[in-house]
């Protein structure tokens, strides 16, 4: 991929140029160990910041407290379709670059800011796997916190056997 | 070192050859074919009567409580959150469709694979193979049928007549409800006749406005009440007695209740039926056919194949209950060919397997309403409104023949807003945003028992037990066309009048089968020459052959079926047992 078609295709062509180290066109990304999903180790550390990014951790759990990656290649691997879990492994193994090409740096290694803004310039991509890509990593790991034993105990009041109904209450407030 | 398994089963086979040839040990006063709603009902009354009752079951065995490995199962503890395995759904076309199929049901439904049949025409056979069969997983809504529904073929002329009435069922629907124990109103309808209700399920705002609307303007003709479930809303002695305790709201029943809550073989009538001490339940039979005696002019027993060995074993009794569930109760009959009877048990008449019916559940209608937006509802109703038939009740009022009944639901909607990423999204995720109330209904269709709507053997392909497979042949025709149209209109026209918005329809074409209320090919009816059994679920041709699950259906109404089933068990089991003693079986 051309650092120029990244800018475009990321919606982030108001960034200005950024200077690349040279060894980021070769990077190759190299996979050691699969898993389920058939991603390395880098990619699968790559993606536990990505939900991390997503949902982070603050005074309540996030993403890699509660797990959220291992969720997501769950569903990726069992649940979608041989084309998306395709479709799915291109677009992570691209994010490597496109943080080297944006950033000069490694995903992890971003800021905070540029954590989001890289996800930001997914989401407004006019590269349909890559926006899809964002989307589908966002969707899941909202899924997944939201359908999380912290979530649904602490946040969302989840009744298991709530013993009643009630045809007409006020809203909570 | 790991030693090897004994091999258990042919142990068993070694014991039962060595130590029980003795057709003593295999001769019963009943046979039941099935434990599934209608057989565990079936198998109940036997044994109370004090007949010893062998209960053949071809599934594997599933004990209350312990045999439900989901039920306790969090929403979180499921890998996928409910979903299915993408190659599994492949590999499950048919199955995959239904309902209550997801994560935590797998265990309690048929496979594609395990039981092939073949599609005439698209059919999608729905099946659940274990002690309790379907009535683990079933939908639990039970109406009382009416008189215009058992006078429906009479008055417009198709089918043929049924040979029971209403009054004549009534005290057996009595019978059935107390002992399964029935929420709902009281609503005073002839066209839904009430029943000995637990106390009903309440109706939110929204529903209780339809109600209200509805009410309002069509008067007396058309009607929004409380669905009639099989829930413990209130448990009565006789409900302690089984075992069973207050339904918990849970409404995740279909993975079997730990409560007994809704009303299932598995938590009632198989345990009840066990505690006589006259009950043998044997799983894993597969019933191959019913023997037939030439000398004695009747049957005899029933051939069993076991599901692992694929051993035969024969099983004898006085009286033969087949409650197999409808298309395998036509498939044990049509196989249970003899010299007396070379089309099937009982098929002098050749309507045997035809006349097959279902229900219309191809219609939706949704919307919105936007009142009552400071209210919502709490906790969770396993049961939904209900809209009885309004369609040429009295007389015929359309250009197409009978009606539908009609489900309906609000909801307020609600969510957590996700917008934005990292902190922001958190805190969206935190609170709860309310919509306006979604409105929806689907329609339950009478179809019209045809001729052409058929289930036959094949002649050559067999199922993975030896059993000829099924060739189904039943489809939706122009009647239920019209009506798809007329409930449309209707339901968008009711959903208007109460200020409803962004309605919509839709009509999934979805083949017949997926409303799993499959019914006849062994119908009730006067004329032996016309139908199979007579207003005792008695096969005219075969005295001491009862059929009581949805085979024996001369036509399908509009409700729900398993309380007529439940009803027509008890009242056969009941007749059956008389004429035994009268000595006339």
């Amino acid at each position: 991929m051309k650092r120029r078609e990244v800018f475009s295709n990321l919606g982030l062509g108001a960034l200005g140029v950024i200077a690349l180290p040279a060894w980021a066109n070769g990077w190759s990304g190299t996979n050691i160990k699969k898993d389920n999903l058939g991603l390395s180790l880098d990619q699968n550390s790559l993606l536990e910041d990505l939900a991390e990014t997503i949902i982070p951790e603050t005074d309540t759990p996030g993403a890699k407290t509660l797990e959220i990656a291992k969720f997501i290649k769950t569903i990726v691997a069992d649940i979608y379709s041989p084309e998306d879990k395709e479709r799915f492994k291109v677009a992570v193994s691209k994010v490597e670059d496109i943080s080297k090409l944006l950033y000069g740096k490694t995903y992890n290694e971003c800021s905070k800011p540029q954590k989001i803004h890289l996800l930001q310039g997914l989401d407004m991509s006019s590269d349909k796997d890559q926006k899809w890509f964002f989307n589908t990593t966002k969707r899941l790991s909202v899924q997944a916190y939201t359908t999380s034993e912290y979530f649904l105990t602490n946040i969302a009041k989840f009744e298991f056997a709530p013993g009643r109904y009630l045809g007409c209450v006020p809203v909570p407030q | 070192m790991s030693l090897p398994q004994a091999d258990t089963s042919a142990v068993y086979l070694y014991l039962n050859k060595m130590f029980i040839p003795d057709k003593k040990k295999r001769t019963f006063d009943a046979i039941v074919v099935g434990s599934g709603i209608s057989g565990g009902w079936s198998a109940k009354e036997l044994c109370e009567k004090g007949l010893k009752t062998l209960v053949l079951e071809r599934g594997r065995d599933v004990k209350h409580i312990v045999d439900y490995p989901t039920t306790m199962t969090q929403p979180w503890e499921f890998e996928h959150r409910g979903q299915l395995n993408h190659d599994f759904k492949k590999e499950n076309p048919i199955i995959s469709k239904c309902y209550a199929f997801y994560e935590g049901t797998t265990q309690f439904f048929v496979k594609d694979k395990e039981h092939p049949y073949v599609q005439e025409k698209p059919f999608d056979w729905i099946r659940g193979y274990q002690v309790g069969g379907k009535s683990l997983m079933w939908a639990r809504q039970t109406q009382r049928w009416s008189k215009y529904d058992f006078e429906g073929p009479a008055r417009d002329g198709f089918a043929v007549e049924w040979p029971v009435t209403y009054d004549e069922m009534a005290p057996w629907y009595s019978h059935v409800e107390k002992f399964a124990g029935i929420s709902g109103n009281k609503d005073g309808l002839d066209t839904l006749p009430d029943g000995d209700f637990l106390p009903p399920h309440e109706m939110n705002c929204v529903e209780d406005y339809f109600s209200q609307k509805v009410a309002q303007k069509y008067g007396k003709d058309r009607h929004v009440i409380i669905g009639r479930a099989a829930h413990l809303t209130k448990p009565n002695q006789i409900h302690f007695d089984q075992g069973r305790a207050q339904c918990q709201n849970r409404a995740i029943c279909e993975r079997g209740c730990p409560y007994g809550g809704y009303f299932s073989s598995n938590a009632s009538t198989i345990p009840w039926a066990m505690k006589t001490g006259k009950m043998t339940l044997k799983t894993d039979g597969v019933v191959h056919s019913i023997i037939y005696d030439d000398k004695l002019g009747k049957a005899t027993g029933v051939r069993v194949i076991d599901a692992n060995t694929k051993e035969m074993t024969e099983y004898y009794a006085k009286i033969i209950f087949v409650n197999a569930a409808a298309i395998n109760t036509n498939l044990i009959l049509l196989n249970s060919t003899s010299a007396r009877f070379p089309n099937g048990l009982g098929n002098d008449s050749g309507v045997l397997g035809k006349y097959v019916a279902f229900h219309n559940y191809r219609a939706r209608v949704s919307g919105e309403y936007e009142g009552f937006l400071d209210k919502t509802t709490e906790g969770k109703r396993p049961n939904s409104p209900y809209i009885p038939r309004f369609r040429n009740v009295l007389k015929q009022e359309t250009d197409f023949l009978r009606g539908y009944a009609a489900g309906f639901g609000a909801n307020r909607m609600s969510w957590n807003k996700n917008e934005g990423m990292g902190e922001t999204l958190k805190d969206n995720l935190a609170k709860r945003e309310y919509g306006n109330w979604s409105v929806g209904s689907h329609m339950m269709g009478e179809t019209i028992p045809k001729e052409s709507n058929f289930v036959a053997l094949d002649k050559t392909l067999k199922d993975p037990f030896g059993m000829p497979q099924l060739r189904i042949s039943v489809d939706y025709d122009n009647n239920d066309e019209k009506m798809v149209k007329d409930y449309i209109e209707q339901m968008t026209e009711m959903f208007t009048m109460a200020g409803f918005t962004n309605i919509r329809a839709n009509d999934s074409k979805q083949p017949a089968g997926l409303d799993i209320h499959e019914m006849g090919g062994v119908r009730m009816g006067k004329d032996p020459k016309t139908s199979m059994l007579n207003g005792f679920n008695q096969l005219h041709a075969c005295k001491n052959v009862f059929v009581t699950d949805g085979a024996c259906m001369t036509s399908t109404s509009t409700q729900n079926p398993s309380l007529t089933y439940m009803a027509f068990s008890a009242r056969a089991v009941d007749y059956a047992v008389k004429e035994m003693r009268k000595g006339n079986l």
